[in-house]
């Protein structure tokens, strides 16, 4: 995909959004919605301004760097057990999975290396935001 | 003085100095690693400061954002790979005078260089900030409308190739400032009924997400992890530029600070654009200008006076007017907010000890990090060899916890993630972050004093035009809108 069809994309999605603001804006109670109603428009405007820009003719479009999918899709899952895990067990169990997780599999790294970095990694966590800065970090199940 | 004693008294205290200097390690860290900004490295500290007294806070986000400026020059001499954008110029002269073997003078110049701007720049923090932040006291909420407007309109020009961009990602920034109950009636807008949002859209967990989770992406999705290719140049000979090379270099240094501060103060300006502006000077003014580029000493000394000039300079209308010129500033903005201190001129009459405390602690930030960067800086390279897909994970861990660690809320995480994969796309198709950030910040003052100026006007609009502060505003606005246009009119018609 080229960046005149991203821009495209993008400018047709911000823009039927920034449509849905004005409309919920102009309805609200008093002069609520105004200033949303106003800056809506003027996202309105730029979304039309990028649209017609991206059919002026040009010299050839060039395309973004290609997004490797296996990477980001490994990466975006470890986030994502990294949060669901923080919740449920715990984030001093979630942490080091998460690292260990993300250094092997897209840092390459070995796993005794990787566990090792994991858990030096956490204790440093634990040491500046539990001992030193006392914020309570979720527990979680293992530890309730 | 009255208020600057106590305020040295606050930085010489000895927690004081050890976060001083733990500060500047981390900033020079930071500065060092290609692709971690001056903006991260202080949207990461953050969090760490929540419970810190206010003094000792600001001293820590001020040392990492001066000392990541510097920290920027060590790689871009001895990698040819900037640290940060700042210091894109310093690697012009600073990697072939490395591969000549004088690595160690021109970093020893960079340091001189960034002391010197860097020091002036506070001193022109001194003496402005405060005559400023009494005229602030003036501003009433037109001028502050129009101020806004002023802000919002010069960071969109600069902020992207495609000025277009700058105002839609500007416009988000807006609607999403208005998000949460409505000042004037209570009305809910946009909260879709989540009590985590009534009052607005957290701004940190904004912030963290467009540049630290953001950047964790940058450097775990690509295959190559962001392993750096450059070749390391070996440190040989002096680690100090010779005497008559500094007395040379001591006008462009200071032509050089004088640019950094001006273009510092200018909303939208940064330090890149500085560094730029000054190497082309020095070379202008040079008697040897076809030095530059093969290795000048000059030329170092010009690029990194400029960039950590801009620091000051950055700081007096964000602290005195409480408008952020730049992505960093805005950030900077969040840490103040978060301990209370709310930008503007109230910060020099009601909270002027922790400001001067401020504003010292930069001046002793910028000698620390000479004095630390003549030692340090060339162990510093060593932190570039870590594969970017080790850094991001551990960046990332840092944003969910210290996002985490804000408010306790895991909603805040979501949201910082959610910015993150955003602020990735955007940076993927060109849409600068920065106007949307600004935006935020600037959306309730903007709206805020608008609707209050409609209110005492009559819904007049002229309002704006008949108070002289606010017509002077106007005016800026008026040329902040032509002078890219103009500049833009006239390159189609000299390549006519």
């Amino acid at each position: 995909m080229t960046l005149d069809t991203i821009d495209r994309s993008v400018a047709m999605l911000v823009g039927v959004l920034c449509g849905a603001v004005v409309v919920v804006g102009l309805g609200m109670r008093g002069d609520a919605g105004l200033f949303p109603a106003i800056a809506a428009t003027l996202g309105l405007l730029a979304c039309m301004g990028i649209g017609l820009d991206t059919l002026r003719s040009r010299p050839p479009d060039e395309l973004p760097p290609s997004l490797p999918w296996h990477r980001f899709t490994i990466w975006c899952l470890c986030i994502l057990g990294l949060l669901g895990l923080m919740v449920t067990v715990g984030t001093f169990v979630a942490l080091p999975l998460f690292l260990l997780a993300s250094l092997r599999w897209l840092g390459h790294l070995r796993w005794a290396a990787a566990l090792m970095i994991a858990i030096a990694f956490s204790v440093l966590i634990y040491v500046v935001f539990v001992y030193l800065l006392a914020v309570p970090l979720p527990a979680g199940w293992l530890t309730d | 003085m009255d208020v600057l004693l106590p305020a040295l008294g606050n930085v010489l205290a000895p927690m004081a100095l050890l976060t001083l200097i733990l500060g500047t390690l981390a900033g020079m860290t930071i500065g060092a690693l290609p692709g971690l900004s001056s903006t991260m490295g202080v949207a990461l500290c953050i969090p760490i400061t929540f419970n810190m007294p206010p003094e000792l806070a600001l001293i820590l986000l001020g040392a990492v954002y001066v000392s990541s400026v510097y920290g920027g020059s060590v790689t871009a001499i001895l990698l040819r790979t900037p640290g940060t954008d700042a210091s894109i110029a310093t690697a012009l002269d600073g990697y072939p005078l490395a591969e000549a073997g004088r690595g160690g003078e021109a970093l020893g110049m960079a340091t001189l260089g960034s002391l010197f701007g860097g020091l002036f720049s506070v001193i022109v923090l001194i003496a402005i900030a405060p005559p400023l932040s009494t005229v602030a006291l003036a501003f009433g909420p037109q001028e502050y409308t129009v101020l806004a407007i002023f802000g919002l309109v010069t960071i969109v020009g600069v902020a992207s190739d495609r000025p277009l961009k700058g105002v839609l990602t500007a416009a988000v920034g807006l609607v999403l400032a208005a998000v949460g109950l409505d000042a004037f009636t209570g009305v809910q807008r946009f909260t879709f009924g989540q009590s985590e949002l009534f009052d607005g859209v957290p701004l940190l967990p904004v912030l963290i997400g467009l540049f630290s989770v953001s950047q964790a992406f940058n450097l775990c999705v690509p295959a190559g992890g962001g392993v750096l290719t450059g070749n390391e140049q070996k440190l040989k000979g002096r680690s100090l530029p010779l005497w008559h090379d500094v007395r040379r270099s001591l006008r462009t240094m200071l032509r050089s600070s004088v640019i950094g501060s001006v273009v510092g103060i200018l909303p939208g300006a940064g330090t890149s654009i500085a560094s730029f502006i000054s190497y082309n000077e020095a070379r202008r003014h040079s008697p040897t200008p076809e030095r530059f580029g093969k290795g000048e000493l000059e030329g170092v000394a010009a690029s990194e006076s400029a960039n950590n000039a801009v620091t000051g300079g950055t700081l007096i209308p964000t602290l005195t007017l409480g408008i952020p010129g730049n992505a960093v500033t805005a950030v900077f903005v969040g840490g103040l907010t978060i301990h209370g201190l709310i930008p503007g001129p109230s910060l020099f009459t009601d909270h002027a000890e922790t400001t001067y405390t401020l504003i010292l602690s930069l001046l002793f930030a910028n000698v620390l990090f000479a004095i630390l960067g003549l030692w340090v800086c060339r162990y510093l390279v060593v932190v570039t060899k870590v594969p970017g897909a080790v850094l991001g994970p551990m960046i990332l861990v840092f944003s969910v916890i210290g996002t985490y660690a804000l408010r306790n809320a895991v909603f805040d995480v979501w949201l910082a993630i959610g910015f993150g994969v955003v602020g990735y796309f955007m940076e993927r198709w060109r849409y600068p972050a920065a106007p949307l950030v600004i935006a935020l910040i600037l959306g309730p003052i903007l709206e805020v004093n608008f609707r209050r100026s409609m209110q005492i006007s009559h819904w007049d609009l002229t309002t704006f035009f008949t108070r002289p502060l606010s017509l002077t505003l106007c005016l800026l606005v008026v040329l902040a809108l032509a002078y890219p246009l103009w500049t833009q009119w006239r390159r189609r018609k000299l390549q006519r």
